[in-house]
């Protein structure tokens, strides 16, 4: 069962978008599509030429790309729907996002993103937090040009990426480089991850030779304002895999029949599925509220953390119940459940986690 | 200028001419932290008479009943008409309203003016939507409170009278009222939700006695109301015989649409807790700023929630799943209010040290409980969720069956 999202993110528009979307994924099998993921390159390769090429998804949100943050949560909403295996979070969104704060630097960077190419973010700290102080990756001027050094753990789709967007610590502050994965001095370990559908890398630089896209420390700033984008996006990816959890939970609770009647009858377990729906649609209103920040960057910073710190923790909250409500059927791997609580608990950690946003939604608001 | 803009204009050019403006600096009265407000009878009538005041001034300028349909007197306009009128009310001054001026107005108001014959709205409508009449709500009982169609409150036929005898609970403004808006059981041969009849009876009748509630947070904001042989005429019944659940039902949907404009405010906010915190010195600490940044976004996002059903609403459009969760988000958000406050204040929620604004925040901790019962508890809300929007199956009833054969408790 679905509802529809009435006040939603809708319109024409969206409505056609996220219909093609989410006919796109459906064709690819839906989460089947995470199970066939194997030994390749860490996402589906035939689905994301499909939605970053054909339908042209792969600027979306960025200048000369198409659209702006309504139809990257739409976007990141359907994907998140089925765990749609692609890097359009990771490339379009993180890396994407990044690269179009960094000015006419970032141009042709942003024009291959725009193509389908995979490029990934390396900003994180050693605990998967963007903490400007505390990068491990450093950069020196040389006469061969600037030259990258160091760690750079939790890359989203780093094994896949054919450039890296790279913050480095340089004599000024911090500023953003790209770095081709092809460098010598360039070495991808792709790591175990908990999520089955999004793979990450730890990513070392050593004597790498990067291209610098800004200058005198704007990095901070540049990484700052492109995070809180990616941070909607993830947010609205995280209301569609909650959704999804309690559709498929709701259909279940409904049909499953235990001491003569449907468990869903049950007030312990509808209850249960009331407080789901509440979690989801303040998710949406989170959103919402953010897409809706959209123009301003220091509404859609609080914006932004705000919905972090609800979606993260309502889409985790829903996935374990999801299991529970489920019983037997719900633990075992060939249900979907194990899936969607995967991704709710790594999503809930990327960049910082609640309680990492709530400080930052303190500083923001001055307390 | 769209007919809606003009209306706006027009809006304000009346509130204008009304009202004040709101003072910039409407922080409020720091020690007014009350969910459930306990005033003396003086301060509740003149609180009533400055609300009356401006109800008869809306009703007289045409700003009433925004929504009602034509043909039961109300004006017939869209709901996002009665949204910018809300909207700019805002902006004004508005005197604080009560739960009896909205019952009135909202409740018993429209129900007149839908189910009620010719002569009843003649007599009554305009006089409720004015608020020249005030009307309370006899519904609860003792024994039917969530399962408000197991009412006991008898109403027996006699000649052209009905005599009522019974027992109603949790009505506010009941001392205040003029009229009182009763659910009665006419025909316990039927099942329950069938044989219940709704009537018009006013409070000074013979045999009808209010009695003020204490409730645990100290005030008596409610009362119960006992009815012994108390006479109606016929021509105060309200609808068919049989008619009261459909007509209860419909006018608790009329109250849920009603606009919010003067509703006073309900216990502390979240901007209230943080300013506590600041000034207390605790904003500093870690895990206080966590727990203010948590009350924070579910107080943010139950506001923007409930804007999004009323965009929705004024759109024209169904609000969807989002209205129904509302009200549990409103009781959740206002028991976390209250503990995150008791946090800041730590020693201070449980002795008076005399300072403004702290002892003050325990009206608040002791009324958010209640705010979790009244209007439907937590449990029936979940309930409606379950069943009307998510379309889970209902729990096996043993209750459909005619009343009489009902066990009794």
């Amino acid at each position: 069962m679905t509802l529809a999202p009435a006040s939603g993110l809708d319109g024409e528009e969206l409505d056609a978008l996220r219909d093609t979307v989410r006919a796109a994924c459906a064709d690819a099998g839906g989460t089947a599509a995470v199970r066939r993921l194997g030994e390749g390159p860490g996402y589906d390769e035939t689905l994301w030429h499909l939605l970053s090429r054909e339908i042209g998804l792969g600027g979306l949100g960025l200048p000369r790309g198409d659209g702006g943050l309504a139809e990257v949560a739409v976007v990141c909403e359907e994907l998140g729907r089925v765990l749609a295996p692609v890097p359009f979070l990771g490339s379009t969104v993180l890396a994407g996002q990044v690269l179009a704060q960094c000015g006419p630097a970032a141009e042709a960077a942003v024009a291959a993103v725009i193509a389908g190419e995979v490029y990934a973010l390396a900003v994180a700290d050693a605990d998967g937090v963007w903490r400007p102080e505390r990068l491990a990756v450093t950069a020196h001027r040389t006469p061969e040009g600037w030259v990258l050094s160091g760690a750079s753990p939790f890359v989203v789709d780093g094994g896949a990426a054919t450039t890296f967007v790279v913050a480095a610590v340089t004599g000024d502050g911090v500023d953003v480089f790209t770095v081709p994965a092809t460098d010598p001095g360039v070495h991808v370990l792709a790591t175990m991850c908990l999520d089955l559908g999004r793979p990450q890398a730890m990513v070392r630089f050593t004597g790498a030779v990067g291209s610098p896209l800004t200058a005198d420390g704007a990095g901070v700033a540049a990484v700052t304002a492109g995070l809180d984008r990616a941070l909607v996006a993830l947010s609205a990816e995280q209301l569609g895999g909650a959704q999804a959890c309690l559709d498929m939970t709701v259909v279940y609770a409904a049909q499953r029949t235990q001491f003569g009647r449907a468990i869903g009858s049950f007030q312990a377990v509808k209850h249960r599925c009331a407080d789901m729906l509440l979690r989801v649609e303040t998710a949406r209103s989170a959103v919402l509220r953010a897409v809706a920040a959209e123009d301003d960057p220091t509404a859609l910073a609080e914006a932004a953390a705000v919905a972090q710190i609800w979606c993260g923790e309502a889409f985790t909250w829903i996935a374990e119940e999801t299991v529970q409500l489920h019983g037997g059927t719900g633990f075992t791997w060939e249900h979907d459940a194990h899936l969607y609580f995967r991704r709710a608990v790594a999503d809930a950690a990327l960049f910082g986690g609640a309680s990492h946003h709530r400080e930052r939604l303190a500083q923001l608001l001055g307390w | 200028m769209t007919e809606l803009d003009q209306w706006r204009a027009r809006v304000r050019e009346w509130l204008s001419a009304t009202l004040p403006p709101k003072a910039a600096d409407d922080a409020g009265d720091p020690d007014d932290l009350a969910v459930f407000h306990n005033l003396s009878v003086a301060a509740e009538r003149a609180l009533l008479a400055r609300a009356r005041a401006y109800q008869r001034a809306k009703f007289d300028a045409g700003y009433q009943a925004l929504t009602l349909a034509r043909e039961h007197g109300g004006r017939g306009l869209p709901a996002a008409y009665a949204m910018v009128l809300a909207q700019e009310e805002a902006r004004f001054a508005v005197p604080p309203s009560t739960e009896l001026i909205s019952v009135t107005v909202g409740l018993v108001g429209s129900a007149v003016s839908v189910f009620g014959t010719p002569p009843q709205r003649e007599r009554f409508a305009r006089a409720f939507l004015r608020t020249d009449l005030l009307a309370c709500q006899l519904f609860s009982e003792p024994g039917a409170g969530s399962d408000l169609a197991a009412l006991r409150a008898r109403a027996v036929r006699d000649g052209a009278d009905w005599v009522v005898s019974g027992q109603k609970v949790w009505t506010s403004g009941a001392r205040f009222a003029d009229y009182g808006m009763l659910l009665a059981r006419t025909d316990p041969s039927v099942v329950k939700q069938a044989g219940i009849t709704a009537f018009l009876v006013p409070m000074d009748a013979d045999g009808l006695t209010v009695r003020p509630i204490r409730q645990m947070s100290g005030g008596a904001s409610f009362n119960e109301v006992f009815l012994t042989d108390v006479r109606v005429p016929d021509a105060l019944r309200l609808g068919e015989p049989g008619q009261g659940w459909e007509i209860a039902n419909a006018t608790l949907a009329f109250e849920r649409t009603a606009s919010g404009a003067g509703k006073r405010r309900k216990g502390g906010s979240v901007q209230d807790v943080i300013a506590l915190a600041r000034r207390l010195g605790r904003a500093g600490d870690p895990l206080v700023r966590q727990r203010l940044a948590d009350l924070y976004v579910r107080a943010t996002l139950h506001a923007s929630t409930v804007e999004r059903v009323a965009n929705a609403t004024a759109a024209g459009r169904r609000p969807g799943p989002a209205a129904s969760i509302t009200k549990l988000m409103a009781a959740q958000t206002l028991t976390l209010t209250g503990q995150v406050a008791a946090e800041v204040l730590g020693a201070r929620i449980a002795a008076d040290t005399g300072e403004p604004g702290t002892f003050a925040w325990t009206q608040h901790v002791l009324g958010a409980p209640g705010y979790r019962i009244a209007g439907g508890t937590d449990e029936i809300q979940r309930n409606i969720i379950g069943e009307r929007v998510l379309g889970l199956p209902g729990e096996p009833r043993v209750d459909k069956v005619p009343f009489s054969d009902l066990p009794r408790t």
